[in-house]
């Protein structure tokens, strides 16, 4: 009878392991996507990169995928104004926003996936002024226990200058690869070839409906 | 009695273990309470009426402004599409960021109340607006899935973005007259230039705190196989996200106290030797000293009509101690700030506080606040940025100099991140020495930093 109990506790107390597990999982991700932000906002490029796996992938709007982490690191540097760091020059604003995290980790507990909302705040005082929108895609990976970043997937929907708004943007006509990327392809294609705001795009979702558990599209 | 393997001893364990078990399951009820709000946002910002309005009970209810009330997931999916076309038409823009989440689990894990808010980008016919304001919602567990009972959106603010909020504020649509709501709007009120104060679900975290401790009975040391190290083990880890979970409301809590001028709620988050530092103020020692330096320094208490100070905290990293007695957290807050008679500005802010345990409740200890930027709406952060304050810019003095001089956007400052690189696992290097300046940020050599 006892025997029966115990070994039926110690299966709770297993199955409550893995759960606790997983709540600490959801909470590690999120740090993670979060200090990936503030070490952006400050021009950290290399704290920000060596939250990526060493084979991880980077893609952002049209311009291609870039693979490895040495590779990511040059290019945010190309798109962040080519300066080393850490730390910004006079006049630049690099705020980015890491906002509504929808987490979901695999049932083996390796591997999850992320959807984020960004808001940015651009800027180089005396010149310009911008607001961004995307949403990333991302992939985390555990290594050795430690949640990585596996890939980065920002959907960019706008950068819209600070007069006027989002109301003064063009559809995109041909090519809106960043100029700043031009001497540095990509090792791989765009996944998906779409047209920011004022078209509409609906960044495709990692996760199901919550309620009714079906894909959306 | 107790020895090893008596009924009285697995009595124990079973019932440690099923308290493990319920607060388990609440804190995976706050991570799908969390994801059912957020892909409801996720919907609408893209017009996928059908898919949000799936996300309510078949009884759900949706109200949003003084929009008045519409029932069942039907309904809601015909109001939402009141805004545009399924999956929107090119040029319209639907943002709702959702975030600072206050949520609340009920003690049996059926049901939950939340607190969030949405900052809302707008274009519709060509005119761009933003707009923010707060959710109270309510969630059922059926069978294991969370739904939204009700969704209850109060307007804060919408402005026609090329003039700001104070300057240009829109009103709310009043009850569609195509759809009519199913039930009037349950409080009638205004937004900007208006104020309204919806009521919170939850009271002060601090002041109103009932720690929730169950009694339970005496594990015995001696229980077979090592069960009550693992349980006490167990228990140690799920406390800890509970402590993070708590820090969390306590800082959201702030800002929502803040948006609304309730220096009182806000003082009572603080204790007597905790400070207070934002911006180049220097530092106020004390719940009392935070108590002047809001009403003194900020206006009177309550929300003001023609005011806005929305603080909204965003983006936290907290990092709770390996004895659960202390915490840390990084995070931002992005101001819309102003009134009729005062500069209307965004501001771009950053914390690094600390946080204590004290008699079981998390309590604010340290709040430092440097800013990064603030700007004048009509000029924009390209063209005017408002300098870091210091101590003799406003009433009342403090009681401590500035422990950091800086200086704000367009020059540059880095607080020290509380919490090393979450895959390296060391602490970032201090800036470099061109940061801030106009000199060529040349890479340095490794081991330079």
């Amino acid at each position: 009878m006892s025997a029966d109990r115990i070994a039926a506790l110690k299966a709770r107390l297993t199955h409550m392991e893995n759960e606790a597990l997983r709540r600490e999982d959801y909470l590690a991700i999120i740090k993670l996507q979060r200090a990936y932000g503030f070490y952006m906002d400050k021009g950290y490029w290399r704290e920000a990169t060596d939250l990526f796996c060493e084979d991880a992938s980077y893609e952002q709007g049209v311009d291609g995928v870039y693979v490895g982490r040495e590779r990511i690191h040059e290019m945010i540097v190309k798109l962040t104004g080519g300066n080393s760091g850490p730390g910004l020059p006079f006049g630049q604003l690099h705020e980015r926003f890491q906002l509504q995290p929808v987490i979901t980790i695999a049932d083996d507990g390796n591997t999850a996936q992320g959807r984020w909302h960004e808001l940015s705040m651009f800027g180089q005082y005396g010149e310009s002024a911008e607001w961004g929108d995307g949403v990333y895609e991302n992939r985390y990976r555990k290594e050795d226990g430690v949640w990585k970043i596996a890939s980065m997937r920002l959907y960019i929907n706008f950068v819209a200058p600070y007069e006027g708004g989002w109301a003064t943007l063009k559809s995109v006509e041909g090519d809106w690869r960043s100029p700043a990327l031009a001497d540095f392809p990509p090792d791989r294609p765009p996944t998906d070839v779409y047209r920011p705001y004022p078209d509409v795009h609906v960044p495709p979702f990692h996760f199901t409906h919550p309620v009714t558990g079906k894909a959306v599209a | 009695m107790m020895s090893i393997g008596t009924i009285d001893t697995l009595d124990a364990l079973e019932t440690h273990v099923a308290d493990l078990e319920l607060r388990i399951a609440r804190q995976a009820s706050h991570e799908a309470v969390e994801r059912l709000q957020r892909a409801y946002a996720y919907y609408v910002d893209k017009g996928l009426w059908g898919a949000a309005a799936d996300l309510f009970a078949e009884d759900g209810t949706w109200e949003w402004g003084q929009s008045g009330v519409y029932h069942g997931p039907a309904r809601i999916c015909a109001a939402l599409a009141l805004r545009g076309p399924e999956r929107l038409a090119t040029g319209e823009l639907n943002n709702h960021y959702t975030c600072q989440p206050i949520i609340t689990i009920a003690p049996d894990n059926m049901s939950a109340k939340a607190r969030w808010r949405s900052d809302m980008q707008v274009c519709k016919d060509g005119a761009a607006s933003w707009g923010e304001g707060t959710y109270e919602n309510v969630y059922v567990n059926q069978d294991g899935v969370w739904k939204i009972a009700s969704l209850h959106f109060y307007v804060t603010v919408l402005w026609d973005y090329d003039e700001g909020w104070v300057f240009g504020n829109l009103p709310m649509d009043g009850p569609s007259e195509t759809l009519p709501p199913d039930a009037p709007p349950t409080e009638v009120y205004g937004s900007l230039p208006d104020v309204y104060l919806p009521a919170y679900h939850y009271p002060n975290p601090v002041t109103g705190a009932q720690p929730e401790t169950a009694v339970l009975p005496e594990l015995s040391a001696d229980a077979p196989d090592q069960l009550a190290q693992r349980i006490e083990a167990l228990a140690t880890r799920i406390t800890r996200v509970e402590d993070q979970r708590a820090c969390e409301k306590l800082q959201r809590s702030y800002g929502f106290y803040v948006d609304k001028g309730m220096w009182n709620d806000v003082s009572d988050l603080f204790v007597d030797d905790s400070t207070l530092e934002i911006g180049g103020r220097g530092v106020f020692l004390g719940k009392k000293r935070v108590l002047e330096y809001m009403g003194i320094g900020l206006g009177p208490t309550g929300p003001q009509r023609e005011q806005i100070i929305n603080h909204q905290q965003f983006q936290g990293v907290v990092t709770v101690s390996d004895d659960g007695k202390t915490a840390r957290g990084r995070w931002r807050a992005f101001v819309i700030g102003g009134s009729s008679w005062a500069p209307v500005n965004w501001g771009d802010c950053l914390y690094e506080n600390h946080y204590k345990k004290v008699d079981g409740v998390w309590v604010m200890d340290k709040l430092h606040a440097p800013f990064t930027m603030y700007t004048l709406y009509k000029e924009g952060w390209h063209k005017t940025t408002t300098p870091n304050t210091r101590p003799e810019s406003f009433p009342p003095p403090p009681d401590l100099a500035p422990t950091v001089v800086y200086l704000t956007y367009p020059n540059y400052y880095c607080e020290p991140f509380h919490y090393p690189n979450p895959v390296t696992g060391k602490i970032a290097p201090p800036p470099h020495p061109a940061a801030g300046g106009v000199a060529p940020m040349r890479a340095m050599p490794p081991g330079d930093a």
